[in-house]
């Protein structure tokens, strides 16, 4: 199958919001320093998951009629997952709204950004907000993980517009859920069958679409929107790619120009929402695809 | 100047010059008959002149409009025939029930001018961010369109479309523009910085824990895409109207025109005549064009041309934001005559609301703000 069927063309806005589901592997393996960060893989996923909600909301615009507030364009829930599953953002696990994420973080850290000007590199520490904290324990439950998303997903569809303004959300551009992990699954069950039952759910834009990001240390050369299961099974010897190859969406055909751009070259049908062996900068650039550029389609990377 | 929504028509300005002749010529062949008849005979024969004068008027006049030279829509925008616009009664699948909202209004004066706004989506017609401003004794027309993802652009749609109508000198040249530019950016930083003063209240009141770099937010400012239009008389004084229309970004300008035929067609649209030529990216005048003589230049290049078109007696002004512009666009092309409720002056805010969110259902319109203001000449 190399296709997808759906439009995917409702953009997100206040009236046709989107909802997100971030799966963040927590597992023990978490801990490992990456080198030439010189920090945890779990500080430098929990980092570019901040970064993200934070370019979400700065993408969200201030509401005209509503002094302060972000206009509610997309629900986030993020699960943290290692030998069992538990939101990050709420209590409960209900998708929180970005205008409530932009007025309530968690709090403010200090951010060391570098800007390049011409060969100049100059360094810039800023006061960013946060929502989640770096966490590492246990094992690596994906199949737990997929099932308490599936389950969020399967809400979101079901459940009435929380606003009255909103369109249902069957009308909406189709839940998007990201899964970030480092190491393979090993509890009991199948996270392929899992992931694919979240790809049957469906909006009537399209098939929800489930994007696999597999962060390492170090690795080999990272391997971004494979489209083909044999360039992918040579990737490692115990399978880990090919099935998280499996557990990914293929890149709708409307979606598909703007992945091309993002991974630098035309893709063919077939390719798919995963990105191996990704780097830091990699994952960075992968989440603000699946955030982003995706459901906006025009969004211009800064 | 004070507005008229009925131009002078073609036959009254020039029936003075005939009336004089015919009455020069009645004249004497009145004297001539008062010459040989008795008095009763004379009253029937002057009754009788009276009445003549007036049959000559009226043929002359009938004369005279069929002189005058009217271009017809091109056929490529025409629509099928059909007759003058009737009440809409739309014919829908499954119909969507529109909820309008106290806020949701139409305009409609005495002069016939119309105005449909309504929102994207279930929004009240308050949250849209498009606006209309009309100045009738100027003669001046604009529809706005704030672009979503710029900062308050609904105070600056608001501003343009006022300043637009109540200066007409503010397209005459570089200069002008960039001045009225400027006022305009002020009176948004001042409403701009109201709003922030707000937030701000509101932050500290609800003890919220967001920081925002509101001067970057200011500095980055609003953008809104603008047509306009300026309706003067036509230099032949034959009752025809000239009409100079603005226009930057992908809001659009309409002349719709009766045909022979009966049916209605568009002389002009402006800038766009294809419904694939709207993007996502339309030029659009921004607070920030005010910070540099270069940006001020670009967005006098991006007005460029300003073109000016003869107008009839009859014709219709349609000046519209992107989506129902693409949508009216397409109407044209493929014949279809659901527009022809916009010309109507009994068409109701709920009918036009049925049209637009059936039309929305379907998928031949874009789900955005909504604005048709109509001007009959």
């Amino acid at each position: 199958m190399t296709t997808v069927g759906g439009k995917y063309a409702r953009r997100l806005s206040r009236q046709y919001p989107g909802l997100f589901v971030l799966l963040l592997d927590q597992s023990g393996s978490m801990v490992e320093q990456v080198p030439s960060y010189k920090r945890s893989k779990a500080e430098i996923a929990t980092s570019a998951l901040n970064n993200i909600i934070h370019e979400m909301i700065k993408n969200a615009g201030f509401d005209d009629y509503d002094p302060g507030t972000r206009k509610k364009y997309a629900y986030i829930s993020i699960l943290g997952y290692n030998d069992s599953v538990y939101p990050l953002l709420t209590k409960t696990g209900e998708p929180i709204d970005i205008a409530t994420l932009a007025e309530r973080p968690r709090g403010f850290a200090p951010v060391s950004r570098e800007i390049r000007k011409g060969s100049e590199v100059l360094h810039k520490t800023e006061r960013l907000p946060y929502w989640i904290e770096p966490y590492s324990q246990g094992r690596t439950n994906m199949v737990l993980a997929f099932q308490r998303a599936k389950e969020v997903v399967q809400h979101w569809l079901s459940s009435p517009p929380l606003e009255r303004w909103q369109a249902p959300h069957s009308e909406c551009f189709p839940p998007i859920v990201i899964n970030i992990t480092d190491a393979q699954h090993n509890s009991s069950g199948n996270p392929v069958r899992e992931a694919q039952e979240i790809q049957r759910l469906s909006s009537r834009e399209g098939k929800a679409l489930v994007f696999n990001c597999h962060f390492t240390r170090d690795g080999g050369s990272p391997c971004v929107f494979p489209n083909n299961p044999n360039e992918v099974r040579r990737l490692d010897t115990v399978g880990l790619a090919a099935m998280m190859y499996d557990m990914s969406s293929i890149i709708p055909e409307p979606l598909r120009d703007d992945a091309s751009r993002v991974a630098g070259s035309p893709l063919s049908p077939g390719a798919r929402c995963f990105a191996y062996n990704a780097n830091p900068d990699v994952l960075i650039k992968f989440l603000r695809w699946g955030t982003l550029a995706v459901p906006f389609h025009d969004f211009e990377d800064e | 100047m004070n507005y008229t929504s009925t131009p002078p028509h073609l036959s009254l300005r020039e029936l003075p010059k005939l009336g004089g002749l015919l009455f020069a010529c009645s004249t004497v062949l009145l004297e001539l008959i008062l010459m040989v008849m008795q008095p009763q005979e004379r009253l029937v024969e002057v009754l009788g002149g009276i009445l003549g004068i007036i049959m000559a008027g009226l043929w002359f006049e009938r004369l005279l409009q069929r002189n005058v030279v009217r271009e017809e829509p091109r056929p490529l925008l025409s629509s099928s025939p059909g007759s003058y616009p009737v009440p809409l009664q739309p014919q829908f699948r499954s119909p969507p029930e529109p909820v309008l909202d106290p806020a949701d209004t139409l305009y409609r004066d005495e002069y016939g001018v119309q105005c449909f706004l309504l929102a994207k989506g279930n929004e009240s017609a308050a949250r849209s961010q498009d606006a209309f401003a009309l100045d009738k004794d100027l003669r001046r027309y604009a529809v706005t369109d704030g672009v979503s993802r710029s900062f308050l652009p609904s105070y600056w749609a608001h501003i343009l479309a006022t300043r637009f109508v109540r200066d007409p000198q503010s397209m005459e040249d570089q200069t002008h523009f960039a001045e009225w530019l400027q006022e305009g950016h002020n009176e948004w930083q001042q409403k701009a910085q109201q709003w922030v003063g707000r937030a701000e209240k509101r932050r500290q009141e609800q003890s919220l824990s967001n920081e925002t770099d509101w001067q970057q937010q200011m500095n980055i400012g609003a953008q809104a895409t603008l047509i306009g239009c300026q309706i003067s008389p036509a230099s032949t004084n034959n009752g025809t109207v000239r009409i100079q229309i603005t226009a930057i970004g992908d809001a659009n300008f309409f002349l719709m025109r009766r045909t022979r035929a009966g049916s209605w067609g568009c002389v002009m649209s402006y800038p766009h005549s294809d419904p694939g030529a709207f993007d996502t990216a339309p030029n659009a005048l921004a607070t920030a064009a005010t910070i540099s003589l270069k940006r001020i230049q670009r967005t006098w290049d991006w007005i460029g041309e300003q073109p000016q078109i003869e107008g009839y007696q009859g014709d219709y002004i349609l000046l519209t934001t992107d989506a129902i512009a693409k949508w009216l666009l397409q109407q044209l092309l493929s014949r279809q005559e659901d527009w022809y409720c916009f010309l109507n002056p009994n068409t109701t805010l709920s009918a036009f609301a049925h049209l637009i969110f059936n039309e929305r259902t379907v998928g031949r319109l874009e789900d955005d703000d909504i604005t048709v203001l109509v001007v009959p000449l």
